[in-house]
């Protein structure tokens, strides 16, 4: 497929940012689930 | 005096979604890749990160603790949640005309906005329907698109009735409550209006070259990610980065993130939930907005028609112009994408304009202790004459139909906002103060929200910015036609923001005295 390498990368940046902030709280609430799994037990 | 007994969010998927319905709106699928496009392609991507991370992302979580604590004593608007966060800093009676002028500005904003927005959303409805009837068959340019639009705008025969029963679905759903209208409501749309843009994304990156074989959909991707870093030396393109994140986020528009927060209990999270919110709709936004109507539309016009986009062409202008024919030559398919597409637009119009109908609703409601069930056809009343001139316009001229919306959305739905936000910041930041609201926030927190994010950011960078944008905005935007009215419906629109504005005086002047009267003029 071609695809330009600065638009790759521009491209990557975007997606890294959402998809880096969707790791991020997905993350935050398993450590919450965790917690409140560990307090319920 | 201890405050009323309030409606709570049944649960947090039902919180989340409903705030994601709020902020992922029309903009987020329309408005990012044509600004995106204008602005620099992929090197857009700077300033729009910068601003959100300066500026959307701190108002987020200003207007989610403004809304929780302005709940927490029985209110849902934004006018009392003013006062009681700044009569800790201000005399009562300053405080109440700091509040009052922020609730009536934030009136102003809501019920204009809400006025043409649902005309739009009405729009979609009779292009999603107009899609899967086979209408786009007979559409062969853009051109003929456009004549498609013009008849359909200047026709009330259709769109009356499009747009108004997009009100009275919206008005319905709020009438029923947060937990069995609102909540109800985002739990099945958001689903649906993820599920319909995965599949535009997919049908879009894979289309291949219907028109031209050169123009290939990918080829249209790879367009508006190559970087024109030249373009960041334009000012404006920071302006227009930050302005996308408002829009985009909801920040500002009426209160009506205050709102929804408003319905948190007072132990309820806010900076995960808050967050949380914001990455639903950056992905909606930069992954599934970025990836459907320009890839689409280069397979449709090639680079001519990108020319025109990157020159300023709006979204909607380039979603009715460019994608209906190219739906039309895709057959069977074609329509069932072209009902997908303008479906999602609805759904997400809908979940965002139930928020704008639900702060109009709350002060009547909590207020004026009028049942919900009446609340919302008197803010259903209120936005039809707000809203109907959108209509009488269409149906009363043949050519440039959009004078009365564009006047309204350059003053309301543009300046407007950034001084609602402002307001909020002073309020939250200022007159509260960045260490009790910095606890405040944190109450029932699942993360915590640095000190200095809170207080630099925050405090002082975000009001910053927002000043120099609202500036600039002035300056800048005063000159264009949007903002000088031409005839009689620029005209009917001024002084529908001029009554407006005195209404929303006289209603949030009413609400705040009766709860806070005898404190405002010292008889407590």
């Amino acid at each position: 497929m071609p695809f330009a390498p600065e638009a790759a990368a521009f491209l990557a940046f975007g997606w890294l940012v959402v998809f880096g902030l969707i790791a991020f709280v997905a993350y935050k609430w398993n450590q919450v689930k965790k917690r409140r799994t560990e307090g319920a037990s | 005096m201890s405050a009323p007994a309030r409606e709570h969010w049944a649960t947090k998927i039902g919180l989340i979604l409903a705030m994601a319905g709020n902020a992922i709106g029309l903009g987020n699928f329309i408005r990012f890749p044509a600004k995106a496009a204008a602005y620099g392609g992929g090197a857009y991507l700077i300033p729009y990160f910068i601003a959100l991370f300066l500026l959307g992302i701190p108002i987020m979580f200003v207007e989610w603790v403004l809304g929780r604590y302005g709940g927490a004593h029985g209110h849902g608007h934004l006018a009392p949640m003013l006062y009681i966060a700044s009569k800790r800093r201000l005399s009562p009676k300053t405080a109440a005309w700091f509040a009052i002028i922020g609730g009536a500005v934030a009136f102003v904003t809501g019920v204009m906005i809400t006025g043409y927005y649902t005309n739009i959303i009405g729009w979609m409805a009779f292009y999603a329907c107009s899609s899967i009837g086979g209408a786009f068959a007979g559409l062969k340019t853009a051109d003929d698109a456009i004549g498609y639009l013009v008849s359909f705008l200047t026709n009330p025969a259709y769109n009356f009735p499009a747009w108004l029963i997009s009100l009275f679905i919206i008005a319905f759903i709020v009438s029923r409550g947060v937990r069995r209208g609102i909540e109800i409501a985002a739990k099945i749309m958001m689903p649906i209006l993820f599920l319909e843009g995965i599949i535009l994304v997919i049908l879009s990156l894979t289309l291949g070259a219907p028109v031209k074989p050169e123009w290939t959909s990918i080829k249209g991707f790879e367009w508006l990610w190559t970087p024109k870093l030249a373009k960041l030396g334009d000012p404006s393109a920071f302006i227009e980065g930050a302005g996308q994140i408002f829009f985009t986020l909801s920040i500002g528009i009426a209160g009506i993130i205050p709102n929804y927060a408003s319905y948190l209990r007072r132990e309820d999270d806010i900076p995960l939930s808050a967050l949380t919110t914001t990455t639903l709709n950056e992905f909606a936004e930069v992954v599934m907005g970025a990836s459907i109507a320009i890839p689409l539309a280069y397979a449709f016009g090639g680079p001519e028609l990108m020319a025109k986009v990157e020159a300023g062409m709006s979204g909607f202008i380039l979603s009715v112009s460019a994608l209906p024919p190219l739906f039309g030559k895709l057959g069977g398919i074609g329509a069932v994408a072209g009902f997908l597409w303008f479906s999602l637009l609805w759904f997400a119009g809908v979940t965002s304009a139930i928020a704008l109908v639900n702060v109009i609703t709350a002060i009547f409601e909590e207020d004026f202790n009028i049942k919900r069930s009446i609340g919302a056809w008197i803010a259903f009343a209120i936005v039809f004459l707000t809203g109907v001139f959108v209509n009488i316009e269409g149906a009363m001229k043949t050519e440039q139909l959009t004078d009365y919306l564009d006047l309204a959305d350059f003053y309301a739905g543009s300046l407007l906002l950034l001084v609602v936000a402002l307001i909020e910041v002073i309020a939250v930041l200022w007159l509260w103060g960045v260490d009790e609201s910095y606890e405040e926030i944190h109450r029932g927190a699942f993360i915590t929200i640095p000190k200095w994010y809170w207080k630099l950011i925050a405090g002082i960078i975000a009001p910053i910015y927002l000043l120099i944008m609202l500036i600039w905005f002035v300056v800048t935007g005063s000159p264009s036609a949007a903002a000088r009215p031409e005839n009689i419906f620029g005209w009917i629109a001024v002084a529908m923001l001029i009554i407006m504005f005195i209404l929303g005086i006289v209603i949030n002047k009413a609400a705040l005295y009766r709860r806070y009267g005898k404190e405002i003029t010292g008889g407590a």
